[in-house]
């Protein structure tokens, strides 16, 4: 009887592992670096490093095309000075592992100088350890995690917005559509209640009352703290978090005859949404969440881009495509500078990366842009969104309804 | 002869009933009144200067004002707990083993009811344009189909994972019911993910369920509060108290009741009547699992959203609903289901409130077990574990 | 042919041996004791004939069919019924219930009210408290509902484990009236006692068990007069 007991557990025990390891996808394979050939004395090398395959490829190959576009385009001040400037792009296949493995290839290989990556934050960061222990200088594209930059490395820069401040956008058009009475809630996630802090600090600067400040788990029965919302009746609900609880207390809110407005912020961007909350997200004053960037046409200078990046590639540039443009484009004017401080000789990389940082209104096609002390730049651009149907096929055609630029918390 | 043969026993169908009227008022009335004396002593502190600058009113008016709403909440959301918590208790009874895998029972319910839902709402049968009636007869339909399979992986599980431990000492079967919620829970995910690649399904929106019926406004200061119920609301608390009524009357009045009750008190002499233990125990599992698959679509229905892991917290709060009424006993499960939905829906309504933010609608579950832990400091047996008569 | 028929049985409870090749013969009508020190294995020869346990070795027989492996849920569909030791009435439920479960293997639904009422007429006491809780009853009372819930089943073969452990005198002749009554009504009786004289007194035949094995049998006069077991049983020196 016994050793059948145990047997029988010790099944159940590797069969759950077995089910649990199957779910969870994306087999390591090896990394496919097309490093170049050996390096002469002038070839200097610029990484990319974005999913180039898997799921999330599509977004990635644009990363790598962008880079290559600014390259093309950008590289002939360098050429005129004797270097000949190559993309060098590396998979990490949105897996850390993968993203660090690349990353020591890229420090091993002494022309390159600067890396244009990643597209998921988790991955950024492991893999921007190896660059700083290599003093090789990093620009993001798209790393949103606040952790990106608050490490202070010196290395490591974004042009692009954080998370955190999501939660000033927020609060900021909140106040922009006269709202006068918030009512804040968060997940209680790093994530959620850092944005829902910085909500409620910058709405109460704004002038806005904040009813109430609660955080919760709770993924199904929001009927308690909905009770307390009605009875104070703000003029917003804003929620910290991701769209799997935030919808469904915005449904659930709407049918209890709630009828401001609902503001979110990026974890609410999924089609998911609409399909837990349906035609609720229009009732009342309606439904509004952030993002830290925009399609290449929310932006004012792409319009050349875009037409040379259909040229180029045959199809239209995918999102972070102009940032990873933007983000090779710094990195090229930054190699310029330190080579012209090196007596127009190869650089080293602790001077390719102070270049970065020390980089004056570098005017690319998103925007203009100035570092700060831990690489954030000193403004960036957010977008709130307006959801403009219950559909969730119709998701995509959500519209930008408000951009800000707006300064990062001081570091 | 007529002593001996009763048809339908009549007191047995509506003896629940009146149970659940008291446990349901008795509880409201405790609560009730403890939330309104603390509001009248905190009426004339900061918590009431605070609340009357917010909204001009004062805090006994606000408590007052909001008591309806929060009333029927936590009613509706008690008897989702009473649904579950029966089939803890039920198993309970019978084998003296906490089936901690009923949380996965009850999203298994779930989640083939909601399959079955989407899967007729692609098929245009439900949704815009279909009769009220047919929305109806299909809610009932995914029910019972979340109903069988649930009651059917349940036998399963005790077939499988359970008898073969039966003699074992307490914890080994204890072992497995754990194992068999990982496993469980990673084959709804599996299943779903070779499926619909979904890991959030979210039931269709359909027939007149999400419609208000509002009674009225209640006046708050200068505001008006709206006080509606929604028709699941309705539906979940009509669906339940059938559940118990149908399960009272099966454990109370029927041969297999009886010989459920005989299989609880003593296993071998049960047998000696001429009962088949095995067979009384699947029947068990069986009848405790339809409950659940029942309540895990009822949930659903409730709350919209359910994924993967959706048993976890009801499971969770059934389960300490069962031990708060004393798990085994049938009523005491009720009971607990009623006063853990009102306690929790009570202190995620009007915590904030009193402490003025200090504790928010974060600290409800925290809140709510410590006063379970309180009552079983007192009565370690639950609030009717002492009361032998309805020991299943 | 013998009503029940026990061919040398080897029970074991664990590695623990308890019966060490017990054989008995019951027939149709008689009522015979099973008398031994406590320990003897005299339950345990009651619980391995009504299929709670299982025999490593040996047969029971019951009119010729082999029931060594049948199940004890099936055992009293062969229309043996047993009185437990200690009783075991179920405590939380009605007595009414308990004697309801008797009835539980009966499909014959349509004569149950008959033996309720027979039940009631030998014991009046069970009528008057239908509707408690059997753990509400006293030992006698408890007895009395074992009992009248084995005649439920309409058996032909009563089982009885010590009747009257822990009764007072008065309720252990009463005790032993109805044994001879339900007797005479055709079931036939196998009694396991520790209280050999009264056992053995209105007993045909007799069976001596010590340490899991038959020491003597014999008719229960002869029993009775037999030095040893007046020494061992019946303390008289
Ligand atoms: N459940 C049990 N587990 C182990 N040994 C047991 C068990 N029940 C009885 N025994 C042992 O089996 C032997 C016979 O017991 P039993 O049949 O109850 O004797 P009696 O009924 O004659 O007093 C005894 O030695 C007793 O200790
Ligand atoms: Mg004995």
């Amino acid at each position: 009887m016994f050793k059948r007991s145990f047997a029988f557990l010790s099944l159940l025990v590797i069969a759950s592992i077995a089910l649990t390891a199957c779910g969870s996808s994306t087999p390591a394979t090896q990394a496919a670096d097309s490093g170049s050939p050996a390096t002469s004395g002038n070839v200097i090398k610029i990484a990319s490093q974005s999913p180039l395959s898997g799921d999330q490829s599509v977004i990635g190959v644009d990363i790598k095309n962008g880079a290559q576009l600014a390259i093309d385009q950008l590289s002939g001040p360098l050429k005129d000075m004797g270097f000949t400037i190559q993309l060098a792009p590396y998979d990490d296949m949105a897996n850390p592992d993968n993203g660090v493995a690349n990353a020591k290839q890229i420090v091993a290989d002494p022309a390159i100088m600067c890396v244009d990556g990643h597209y998921n934050s988790g991955v950024q960061i492991p893999s921007s350890e190896v660059y700083h222990s290599a003093g090789l200088a990093n620009v993001s594209p798209a790393n949103t995690n606040p952790t990106v930059t608050t490490r202070g490395y010196a290395e490591v820069n974004r042009i692009v917005g954080r998370d955190d401040v999501q939660g000033v956008v927020g609060a900021d058009f909140a106040a922009s559509k006269g709202v006068k009475s918030v009512y804040v809630m968060h997940d209680k996630t790093a994530y959620g209640q850092g944005i829902a802090e910085f909500f409620q600090q910058e709405a109460k600067a704004k002038g806005l009352e904040v009813l109430g400040f609660e955080g919760t788990e709770e993924k199904a029965n929001f009927d308690p703290i909905i009770t307390s919302i009605i009875a104070a009746n703000p003029e917003a609900v804003y929620f910290g978090g991701m769209f799997s609880q935030a919808a469904v207390m915005f449904k659930q809110a709407r049918d209890r005859g709630y009828e401001g407005m609902f503001i979110s912020d990026d974890g609410f961007d999924s089609s998911d949404a609409a399909k837990i909350a349906g035609d609720t997200l229009m009732a009342g004053a309606g439904t509004f969440y952030s993002t830290v960037s925009g399609p290449a046409a929310a932006y004012a200078d792409t319009a050349k881009f875009v037409t040379d990046f259909k040229a180029a590639f045959n199809h239209d540039p995918q999102p972070f495509a102009a940032q990873s443009y933007d983000s090779a484009a710094i990195c090229l004017a930054a190699i310029q500078n330190a080579i012209k401080a090196n007596n127009n000789q190869m650089p080293t990389r602790e001077a390719v990366a102070k270049a970065v940082r020390e980089l004056k209104d570098f005017k690319g096609i998103t925007g203009v842009y100035n570092f700060n002390s831990i690489g954030d730049p000193v403004v960036a651009k957010y977008f709130v969104i307006q959801v403009m149907s219950g559909d969730p096929a119709q998701w995509s055609a959500n519209e930008i309804v408000q951009t800000l630029d707006i300064a990062p918390p001081a570091p | 002869m007529k002593k001996y043969l009763k048809p339908i026993n009549l007191m047995e169908l509506l003896r629940p009933l009146g149970q659940l009227i008291v446990f349901s008022l008795g509880s409201a009335a405790v609560l009730s009144i403890i939330v309104l004396a603390l509001a009248i002593v905190l009426n004339n502190t900061a918590a009431g200067d605070k609340i009357f600058a917010q909204l001009k009113v004062s805090l006994f008016a606000y408590t007052v004002a909001n008591l309806p709403q929060v009333l029927v909440d936590g009613l509706t959301l008690g008897f989702v707990y009473a649904a579950i918590a029966l089939g803890y208790t039920m198993v309970y009874g019978v084998l003296e083993f906490i089936n901690f895998a009923h949380s996965e029972i009850f999203a298994i319910g779930a989640f083939v009811g909601v399959e079955i839902l989407i899967a007729l709402q692609n098929a245009g049968l439900i949704g815009s344009g279909s009769s009220l009636f047919m929305d109806y007869v299909f809610l009932i339909l995914a029910m019972l189909a979340g109903m069988a399979v649930a009651g059917g992986a349940a036998i399963a599980m005790e077939r499988i994972a359970y008898r073969p431990l039966r003699n074992a000492p307490r914890l080994v079967p204890l072992i497995s019911a754990i194992g068999v919620s990982f496993f469980l829970q990673d084959a709804i995910r599996l299943t779903e993910s070779l499926t619909t690649g979904q890991f959030n399904r979210i039931f269709p929106t359909f027939g007149n369920f999400d419609k208000r019926i509002t009674f009225g406004k209640i006046p708050m200061g200068a505001a008006e509060l709206p006080f509606s119920v929604p028709i699941k609301s309705f539906i979940v608390i009509i669906a339940a108290v059938l559940m118990l009524v149908v399960l009272n009357y099966l454990v109370n009045a029927t041969k297999v009741g009886k010989a459920i009750r005989a299989v609880a008190q003593d296993r071998a002499t049960a047998s000696l009547m001429g009962i088949d233990v095995n067979h009384i125990i699947a029947i068990t599992f069986l009848i405790g699992g339809a409950l659940g698959g029942a309540a895990g679509l009822l949930y659903a229905l409730k709350f919209t959203r359910i994924d993967p892991y959706v048993g976890f917290y009801p499971g969770l709060k059934a389960f300490t609903a069962a031990v708060l009424g004393g798990i085994g006993n049938l009523t005491g499960a009720l009971l607990g289901g009623i006063i853990l939905g009102l306690l929790e829906t009570f202190a995620g309504s009007y915590l904030s409130i009193f402490t003025m933010g200090a504790a928010g609608v974060e600290y409800k579950d925290i809140f709510a077990f410590a006063i379970l832990i309180l009552v079983l400091i007192f009565r370690p047996n639950g609030l009717l574990g002492e009361n032998v008569t309805e020991k299943v | 042919m013998a009503m029940l028929e026990v061919n040398d049985i080897h029970t074991y409870y664990g590695n623990i041996q308890a019966l060490n090749g017990v054989s008995l013969k019951v027939e149709q009508g008689e009522i015979v004791t099973l008398i031994g020190a406590n320990g003897a294995g005299k339950t345990t020869t009651l619980r391995t004939i009504s299929g709670l346990l299982k025999p490593r070795q040996g047969q029971i027989v019951l009119e010729g069919n082999d029931i060594t492996e049948t199940p004890a849920h099936d055992i009293v569909y062969k229309r043996i019924a047993m009185v437990p030791e200690g009783r075991g009435v179920f405590a939380r439920l009605t007595v009414a219930e308990n004697l309801d479960l008797g009835a539980y293997s009966r499909s014959d639904r349509k004569n149950l009210a008959g033996d309720l009422e027979r039940v009631f007429s030998l014991f009046p006491r069970l009528q008057e408290r239908q509707k408690q809780y059997a753990g509400t009853l006293s030992g006698g009372e408890q007895q009395m509902l074992a009992m009248g819930r084995a005649i439920m089943s309409n058996p032909r073969l009563l089982l009885l484990d010590e009747p009257s452990m822990g009764l007072a005198p008065v309720l252990v002749d009463l005790i032993f009236d109805i044994i001879q009554q339900i007797n005479k009504e055709g079931v036939t009786i196998l009694l396991v006692e520790q209280n050999a004289l009264m056992a053995l007194s209105i007993a045909n035949r007799g069976y001596v068990l010590q340490s899991g094995e038959i020491l003597l049998s014999d008719t229960a006069e002869s029993l009775k007069n037999n030095e040893m077991v007046q020494k061992a049983y019946l303390g008289i020196e």
